[in-house]
């Protein structure tokens, strides 16, 4: 286990620190401490020479051989000093060690000066070596050296000692780290004597037990919010569909005073065509060609009556196809159902197609929104009529383009909606109509339609004389739209 | 023909008490006195251009005397530390103060060595004994011929006298 210690990698990076801190000195001790200590050795050398010399000035000077080999000897004990040559007239010297041949060797050259004469009598020549120096830079290294592995052994015999807790510090992180609310996690568990590690361990357990509490509550929270949001669809689901059941009712109430409306006066020329034939016949005025001018013209009524319980019947049609369909036929359908009651009620209506425009959608849905929109309409108007605000009632249709976008507007003249209500208009069981016929659904039906089913946007302004309701649907991606089911 | 036979003696009594004097010895003593000398800060610090020495002989001496006077001007036929070494001869008894910066004393009897030491001390002449055993009389300095040959001084005079020499010669001397 200790042995791990040297291993570890905190232990890497006090090797790192090692080779960084000793290569550098080692290089910089190669290229500067040897120079330096070199240039020491040689002032070394000239100081002992020229300590020397006089000494040696004497001995040659008074002849003293065993003095003066004494004294060169003495040069010769000092370790860095290799070789020594005396050259003089009387004496010619020349000691040296037994030394390593490969030795580099210094060369040191010192005049010897006669005491008396003051003349060069002698040269003598040092040869010495860098041993000691190599010794001193080798012994500095090795003391590093050994410093860092005592460092080292210390550093390691305290992370010995300290490596429970730093494998338990490190399990925690670990475990922290793997941590994700959506990941059931064990409880940690440590075999860490210190207390303040378990303190830690302990708070963490408890945080994320807190946490998976919390998370569960969470979820109860969500599902029954879910179940209580899917009531409330539901129940809306059930008072939308209430509601169109209750719009579709009001607008067959409508439908049949329009179908009244519609048929009236064909009945009454069907009644007087018939009332002709008998009246002629009675008379033997009758012809054949009487008979058959006045048939032609109850058959054409009839057919014109036939048409009109189509017109009714596709309107009232449940099936909801998507297909792509021209407003413009679609509006002019729900005009020709519309058209006996605005004429009975004084409406003029116009219906301007400025741009041929296609929509994608269920057709009878658009046709819907437009009959609630023209009903609503014409009964502002004859409200208007009846204040006697207005004598004749204006209904205009325009259909039109505008930014990749189909613009339906339907403005009338009949007086525009109340401002307290502008806001609130398409809210459902919201009505500006004071008798029974409003049930305030229509504008919220038609909302819904335009804006769920359709994408689009229905909107209300004021205009001087009454009120424009704008339908948007954009155009773009009508491809797309087709392949989308609704 | 009285005369002759008073010379003759004379000759062979001056030729019998005369020593014999080595000439190795001579040559060597020749060659060191002057050096040993003007290592003596007395000397070394007089400003006289001249190192003056006088050989002090007794007539049955003169030839060793003069043999030695040449043999020191031989040596040092220059100057020696800027002095000009002048060698000259005399007896003890014509010995006169001045001029004088060192003395080389030959062969005498035991009391003229003492007094020529004594004179000499007295007068801070730096002293050379032909023979090393004349230093015992007072002489400063001598020869030491053994297995080598170096300076011999005298550390008692040196002392009594307060002669001064140059360290380097103390270091390569023998004392006695």
């Amino acid at each position: 286990m200790i042995f791990r210690a040297f291993i570890d990698k905190f232990t890497f990076f006090f090797w790192l620190i090692f080779l960084v801190v000793n290569v550098p000195i080692y290089v910089f001790g190669s290229i500067y401490f040897q120079e330096i200590l070199k240039k020491s050795e040689q002032e070394k050398i000239t100081l002992m020479m020229t300590t020397l010399a006089p000494a040696i000035a004497f001995n040659i000077s008074f002849d003293q051989e065993n003095q003066l080999s004494e004294i060169l000897n003495g040069i010769l004990k000092y370790e860095d000093i290799q070789k020594i040559e005396l050259d003089s007239l009387a004496h010619k010297k020349n000691l040296s060690k037994q030394t390593d041949p490969t030795l580099e060797l210094f060369q040191y050259e010192h005049s010897i000066i006669d005491p008396f004469e003051k003349i060069e009598i002698a040269k003598i020549t040092l040869y010495y070596s860098n041993t000691n120096l190599k010794n001193i830079t080798q012994q500095i290294f090795i003391t590093i050296f050994f410093i860092f592995i005592f460092a080292l052994i210390v550093f390691a015999i305290i992370f010995y000692s300290i490596r429970t807790d730093l494998n338990a510090l490190k399990t925690i992180a670990n475990a922290m780290k793997e941590y994700s609310v959506t990941k059931k996690m064990q409880p940690i568990l440590l075999e860490c004597k210190s207390e303040e590690i378990n303190t830690i361990a302990n708070v963490t357990n408890q945080m994320i037990d807190s946490i998976s509490h919390y998370l569960m509550q969470l979820k109860s929270f969500n599902n029954e919010l879910q179940e209580q949001i899917e009531d409330e669809i539901l129940k809306q689901q059930q008072q939308e569909r209430l509601m169109i059941h209750q719009s579709r009712q009001a607008a067959m109430g409508e439908m049949l005073e329009s179908i009244a409306h519609q048929w009236r006066q064909p009945l009454n020329i069907i009644g007087l065509a018939t009332a002709n034939i008998e009246t002629e016949y009675k008379l033997g005025v009758l012809n054949e060609k009487k008979f058959d001018e006045k048939m032609e013209i109850v058959s054409l009524n009839l057919q014109h009556m036939s048409n009109t319980i189509d017109d009714f019947r596709n309107f009232l049609n449940p099936e909801r196809k998507l297909e792509r369909f021209h407003p413009y036929k679609s509006i002019g359908e729900i005009l020709n159902i519309l058209d006996a009651q605005f004429s009975n009620s004084n409406i003029r209506f116009k219906l301007i197609e400025e741009s041929n425009v296609t929509f994608y959608g269920v057709e009878n849905e658009l046709k819907q929104v437009m009959f609630i929109l023209l009903s609503n309409a014409k009964d502002a108007i004859m409200l208007q009529i009846q204040k006697q605000k207005i004598s004749q009632g204006l209904i205009t249709i325009t259909i039109k383009e505008q930014s990749a976008e189909g613009i339906i507007e339907v403005c009338d003249n009949g007086g525009g909606v109340e401002e307290s209500i502008v806001n609130t208009i398409f809210d459902p069981y919201v009505t500006t109509k004071s008798n029974a016929n409003g049930t305030g659904i229509g504008l919220y039906i038609a909302k819904n339609i335009i804006e769920s089913r359709m994408k689009g946007s229905l909107r209300v302004q004021n205009t001087q004389e009454g009120s424009c309701f704008i339908i948007r649907i954009s155009l773009e991606n009508l491809d797309k739209k087709e392949n989308e089911v609704l | 023909m009285t005369q002759r036979v008073f010379f003759f003696l004379l000759t062979l009594f001056t030729l019998l008490n005369a020593k014999e004097y080595d000439a190795t010895v001579m040559d060597i003593e020749a060659k060191l006195f002057p050096k040993i000398a003007i290592l003596e800060e007395n000397i070394a610090n007089n400003p006289s251009p001249y190192l003056s020495i006088i050989i002090v002989y007794k007539e049955p001496d003169y030839d060793a005397a003069q043999n030695f006077k040449q043999k020191i001007e031989s040596t040092y036929p220059d100057k020696i530390r800027k002095k000009k070494v002048i060698v000259g001869l005399a007896q003890f008894e014509s010995l006169e103060i001045a001029n004088m910066d060192a003395l080389l004393v030959l062969s005498h009897e035991p009391d003229e060595l003492e007094r020529i030491a004594l004179w000499a001390n007295k007068n801070k002449i730096v002293t050379f004994a032909y023979e090393p055993a004349f230093l015992e009389y007072g002489f400063v300095a001598s020869i030491y011929i053994g297995k080598t040959t170096k300076p011999y001084l005298n550390s008692q005079t040196i002392k009594k006298y307060n002669f001064i020499f140059d360290s380097y010669l103390l270091q390569l001397s023998k004392f006695n």
